[in-house]
């Protein structure tokens, strides 16, 4: 279809699909025909004039700035729980912990054996109970990958108007 | 950074989303992904142009997360439309836009309130470079009817 052809039935009806064909094609035509249409000079003259950015903006940004030393804490939280969960499987699987877990839970009960106390008879109830273990293992999880996102991507942050 | 370029950030979002909460958002996200970012630029650039891109990216992945049923399209007379743009305020232009489905919307703010080249403009929507020729088009013909209905007083 020849340039003049493609405009006139575009200028008829927009929708003509052998001259919007042409039209995909055609720069000419699109300039020729945004040129000559008033809409076009109208539209860029409503361009809306700029208004000021709302007040607190800087400090929402920053609040919402990925922080190292969280992100350093979570992923440490992280591996742990996971080095955690990886001794406690191994447990379960050889039916007693490794030398070195034992050692480490023997010293550091000896240490502290009033406040670890509760830890280790929750631990010898869990053992005995697969199922609880495990869904105490997905919750304990699930709630350091929560801690994971808020500190990696806070909330967006708002303040009341 | 964010206090020299916040009120240009802010604006091209505003401009694309027409909501100032939205555009607050798409602003912090901005400014937070640029810092996120910052090893990516490259300071030969300008920066200005550099965020307002991301705003713009920004504001148009909310748009397509929001998006809605297209609304019909009009196709009124050539001569009507033209009656009607004679007498355009620039307010009506800007009330009639807000009406727009939301991707002619942003292809139409881009292209005539950001002055992006057409190459530009697909590139942002992720279209075919002639697809945005005559969506624009369609745009500008969908909006002129929606003006000249209103001059004629039918409700649009």
């Amino acid at each position: 279809m020849r340039c003049d052809e493609a405009r006139r039935r575009l200028l008829a009806h927009a929708w003509d699909h052998e001259a919007s064909l042409h039209l995909e094609s055609c720069a000419d035509c699109f300039a020729a025909l945004e040129s000559g249409d008033p809409l076009a000079h109208a539209l860029r003259g409503a361009r809306p004039d700029e208004v000021p950015a709302p007040d607190g903006l800087a400090d929402a940004v920053l609040a919402r700035r990925p922080n190292r030393v969280a992100r350093l804490a979570a992923a440490t939280v992280l591996a742990l729980v996971l080095v955690g969960a990886g001794a406690g499987a191994l447990e379960l699987l050889a039916g007693a912990g490794p030398a070195w877990v034992t050692a480490v839970v023997s010293s550091l009960a000896a240490g502290t054996a009033g406040a670890l106390a509760p830890l280790v008879a929750v631990r010898d109830i869990m053992l005995g109970q697969p199922a609880a273990l495990t869904v105490f293992g997905a919750v304990t999880v699930a709630i350091c990958a929560v801690w994971l996102r808020l500190a990696l991507r806070p909330p967006v942050w708002r303040p009341a108007r | 950074m964010i206090e020299s370029y916040r009120m240009d950030v802010y604006n091209a979002s505003l401009r694309i989303l027409g909501n100032a909460a939205d555009a607050e958002d798409v602003t912090q996200d901005t400014f937070v992904a640029a810092l996120q970012r910052i090893s990516t630029y490259d300071p030969a650039q300008a920066l200005g142009p550099w965020l307002r891109a991301i705003a713009r990216n920004r504001a148009i992945d909310l748009l397509r997360r929001r998006a809605r049923a297209p609304e019909p399209e009009l196709a009124p007379s050539q001569s009507a439309e033209a009656l009607a743009i004679e007498h355009l305020e620039a307010e009506r232009v800007r009330a009639a836009l807000a009406r727009l489905p939301d991707r002619d919307r942003a292809m139409i703010v881009l292209r005539y309130w950001e002055d992006l080249p057409v190459d530009a403009v697909a590139r942002t929507l992720g279209m075919r470079e002639g697809a945005v020729r005559v969506a624009l088009m369609r745009a500008r013909r969908t909006l002129g009817a929606m003006l000249a209905m209103e001059e004629s007083g039918v409700e649009v």
